[in-house]
C-alpha cells in the first residue's frame, strides 16, 4: 500500500488514480458537501473521466473495493442539494486526488459567460483548469456522478437586467453554506453604462454583505476590462483550489471585503 | 419579509389582476433612504393659465452647470445680444433654415411662479419667434423655438455655490436642434456654463412610473403605458404594456405603506407585480428588457431625456424630480 504524503507543492498534471486499496490520509480528506457541477464543461481541458476516489477511513470498512471503488461510496445527504429525494447515508466525499481546479459560472446571459470563460482560459497559467457554465441552480441531477469538485462559484449579474439579479438570488438558495467561506463571488457587469442601469447598487452591495462574499465590478463588453476580470478570477480560483501556499480562500475573501469597505 | 407576504395576500383578492404569488422570493433588505424626493404633490395655487403653454409639448432635457454673473435685471440686454449673435451666425453661413430668410426675434423673460422654495432662482424663458419678411408688418410672429431654465428645490447645489453664480440646473428645449446649438453656444460663451444631455435610466423611469401612478387626477385618466425595448435581437422589438389607471393605482395603494414617502423596496414590489402579471400571460420576462418610456396621466418620460407634461397641478412636482436628476448629473 502506497502512502500518500501531504501535498506541499502545487498539484502536478493529472496522473492516473491511486492504486486500488490505497487510502487517503485524514489530512487530505475534504469534509463538507460540494456543489454539483454542471451541464456543459467548456474550455480546452475537460474534466477528467470520473476519478476513482479511495474510500474514507471510518467506522465502516470499505465495501466492494475490488471492482472499481465507487460502489459503496457514501452519497451526500439529500437535503443539501434540494433536487433529490430519498434518504442517503451521511458522509462527506473527499476530494478526488489530482482533479483540476474548477470554477462554476452562474448567470442568465449565456453569451457573456462564454466570453468570460474563454478569456479566463486564454490567460497564461501553469496548471490546467476547467470552467463550468450554468444559467441557474440547481443543476440537473442526471450528471451528478460525473461532476468534479467545484472550487469557486461566480454569480454573474448584469446591471442592465433586473432578471439576472433575480436569477442569482434564486440560485443562491441552492448553494451549500460551506461555499460562502470564500468560494463564492459576485461579478457585476455592465457598469460602464450608467444610463442603462436597471438594478439598484444598494441591492447588490447588500447581497455581498449578507452572503459575506466579495463583489467584483467589471464591464465585459470592453476588451481591457474583460482581460482584467479574467485575471482576477483566475487568481481567485488558484487560491480557492489551494494552490497558493499560505493563503486560504477565507482569508483572501475577508481581505477583499475589508479593502472594499475602505 | 412580512410586508411582501402582506402584499401578496392583498393581491390575491384582486379580481382584475392575476391570482397567485407573483414573486417567489422575498427581497428582504429595505433601504430606508428614498433615492429621490417625495412624490409630486398637487399644487392648488398654481395658475393653469400661465403654465398652459408648457403642457403637452415634448421637451428635451439638458443639465446646466451654474451660470457665472447672470442677473435677472439684464434680461432685455441678453435678448438683444442673443439676437445679434443669431444674426451673425446666419451671416457666417451656418444653415439655420434652408431656403426662407427669416427674421428672428428673441424674447427672454422670467417665470417667477415656477419655483419650489424661495431660495430658488426664478425660471428664465427664452423664445425665438420669426416673421417671414414677405408677410405684412403687423402679422403674428410664429414661435419657432423655446427653451427655459429652471430650478425647483435645488437647495443641494445652491447652498454650495460661490457668490457670483446662478444655479439653474435644468434646461428644457422645444424646437429645432440647430437653434438649440446656437442658443446653447451663446450661453456657454457668455456665462461659462456647460450643457449636457440628461438621460434617464430605467431605474429612474420605474420610480417615475410608481410615483406618478399614485397621484390623484381629477379627470378620467389615460392608461399607464410602459414601453420596453428588447436587447440582443437581430430586429429591434418594442413591447408596449398598457395598464388601466385605476388598477394601477389600486395596486400602488396596496404597496405603498406611508403616504407621501416612497422607498426603493415599494417600487421594486410594484414593478415586480406588473412584470409577473405580464409573464403569466405572455411568458416574457420584462425584467430582462430595458424600460425606455413611461406614460402616465401626469407626464410622460423617455429614457433619452424627453419629457411631456400633461397636468399643470403636478408640474412643480415633476420639475423637482427632474432638477434632482440634473443636479446629480452635474455633480
Amino acid at each position: 500500500v502506497r502512502r500518500c504524503r501531504r501535498r506541499r507543492r502545487p498539484l502536478p498534471l493529472p496522473a492516473p488514480g491511486p492504486a486500488v486499496g490505497a487510502r487517503l490520509p485524514r489530512s487530505l480528506r475534504r469534509r463538507g458537501p460540494r456543489l454539483r457541477g454542471n451541464g456543459r464543461a467548456s474550455g480546452a481541458t475537460a474534466a477528467p473521466a470520473p476519478p476513482r476516489p479511495a474510500p474514507p477511513r471510518g467506522d465502516r470498512p470499505p465495501a466492494a473495493l475490488g471492482k472499481g471503488g465507487r460502489r459503496g461510496w457514501p452519497r451526500p445527504p439529500a437535503g443539501r442539494w434540494g433536487a433529490r429525494g430519498g434518504a442517503a447515508p451521511a458522509g462527506p466525499r473527499p476530494r478526488p486526488p489530482f482533479s483540476l481546479p474548477s470554477a462554476q459560472l452562474v448567470g442568465s446571459d449565456g453569451g457573456l459567460q462564454h466570453r468570460l470563460a474563454e478569456a479566463i482560459l486564454r490567460e497564461k497559467k501553469n496548471f490546467k483548469i476547467s470552467i463550468h457554465l450554468a444559467t441557474s441552480l440547481p443543476l440537473p441531477p442526471e450528471r451528478d456522478h460525473l461532476r468534479p469538485r467545484i472550487d469557486l462559484v461566480a454569480f454573474m449579474i448584469d446591471i442592465k437586467s433586473k432578471y439576472s439579479l433575480k436569477n442569482v438570488e434564486a440560485s443562491l438558495a441552492y448553494v451549500d453554506d460551506s461555499f460562502f467561506l470564500g468560494k463564492v463571488c459576485f461579478l457585476v457587469t455592465g457598469v460602464g453604462r450608467v444610463n442603462c442601469c436597471s438594478v439598484e447598487m444598494n441591492a447588490i452591495q447588500n447581497l455581498g454583505e449578507v452572503y459575506c462574499s466579495p463583489v467584483l465590478f467589471c464591464e465585459l463588453e470592453v476588451e481591457g476590462s474583460q482581460v482584467a476580470t479574467a485575471q482576477r478570477l483566475l487568481r481567485m480560483l488558484e487560491i480557492c483550489a489551494g494552490h497558493v501556499p499560505g493563503v486560504s480562500a477565507l482569508s483572501f475573501s475577508s481581505l477583499m471585503r475589508n479593502c472594499a469597505d475602505d | 419579509m412580512e410586508s411582501v407576504e402582506g402584499v401578496a395576500r392583498t393581491l390575491l383578492s384582486f379580481g382584475r389582476l392575476s391570482r397567485g404569488l407573483p414573486f417567489g422570493r422575498a427581497h428582504g433588505l429595505s433601504s430606508r433612504d428614498p433615492l429621490l424626493p417625495l412624490a409630486p404633490r398637487s399644487q392648488e395655487n398654481a395658475d393653469p393659465q400661465r403654465t398652459a403653454f408648457l403642457l403637452r409639448k415634448q421637451w428635451t432635457l439638458y443639465s446646466v452647470t451654474p451660470l457665472y454673473r447672470f442677473s435677472n435685471a439684464h434680461l432685455r440686454d441678453y435678448a438683444r445680444l442673443l439676437s445679434a449673435f443669431i444674426a451673425a451666425e446666419k451671416q457666417k453661413g451656418l444653415a439655420v433654415e434652408v431656403g426662407v430668410e427669416l427674421d428672428i426675434k428673441v424674447a427672454v423673460s422670467s417665470l417667477p411662479y415656477l419655483k419650489g422654495s424661495d431660495q430658488d432662482q426664478a425660471a428664465i424663458l427664452v423664445q425665438l419667434s420669426s416673421r417671414s419678411p414677405a408677410s405684412p408688418k403687423n402679422s403674428e410672429e410664429k414661435l419657432i423655438w423655446s427653451g427655459w431654465f429652471c430650478c425647483v428645490s435645488g437647495d443641494d447645489i445652491s447652498k454650495n455655490v460661490p457668490e457670483d453664480f446662478t444655479c439653474l440646473p435644468l434646461f428644457l428645449v422645444n424646437g429645432a436642434e440647430c437653434y438649440t446649438s446656437i442658443v446653447g453656444s451663446w450661453f456657454q460663451k457668455t456665462f461659462d456654463c456647460s450643457f449636457r444631455r440628461l438621460a434617464i435610466s430605467p431605474l429612474i423611469l420605474s420610480w417615475m412610473a410608481a410615483m406618478w401612478t399614485g397621484c390623484k387626477v381629477d379627470k378620467t385618466a389615460s392608461a399607464i403605458e410602459l414601453v420596453f425595448s428588447v436587447p440582443c435581437l437581430p430586429q429591434p422589438l418594442d413591447i408596449s404594456y398598457a395598464i388601466h389607471p385605476e388598477d394601477a393605482k389600486a395596486l400602488w395603494d396596496t404597496v405603498q405603506k406611508t403616504p407621501g414617502e416612497i422607498i426603493q423596496e415599494e417600487v421594486d414590489v410594484f414593478m415586480d407585480c406588473l412584470y409577473s402579471h405580464f409573464h403569466r400571460h405572455f411568458r416574457i420576462h420584462l425584467s430582462a428588457t430595458k424600460l425606455v418610456k413611461v406614460s402616465t396621466a401626469i407626464a410622460s418620460a423617455h429614457c433619452d431625456g424627453i419629457i411631456k407634461f400633461l397636468q399643470s397641478q403636478y408640474l412643480t412636482g415633476v420639475l423637482m424630480l427632474l432638477t434632482e436628476l440634473a443636479i446629480s448629473q452635474i455633480e
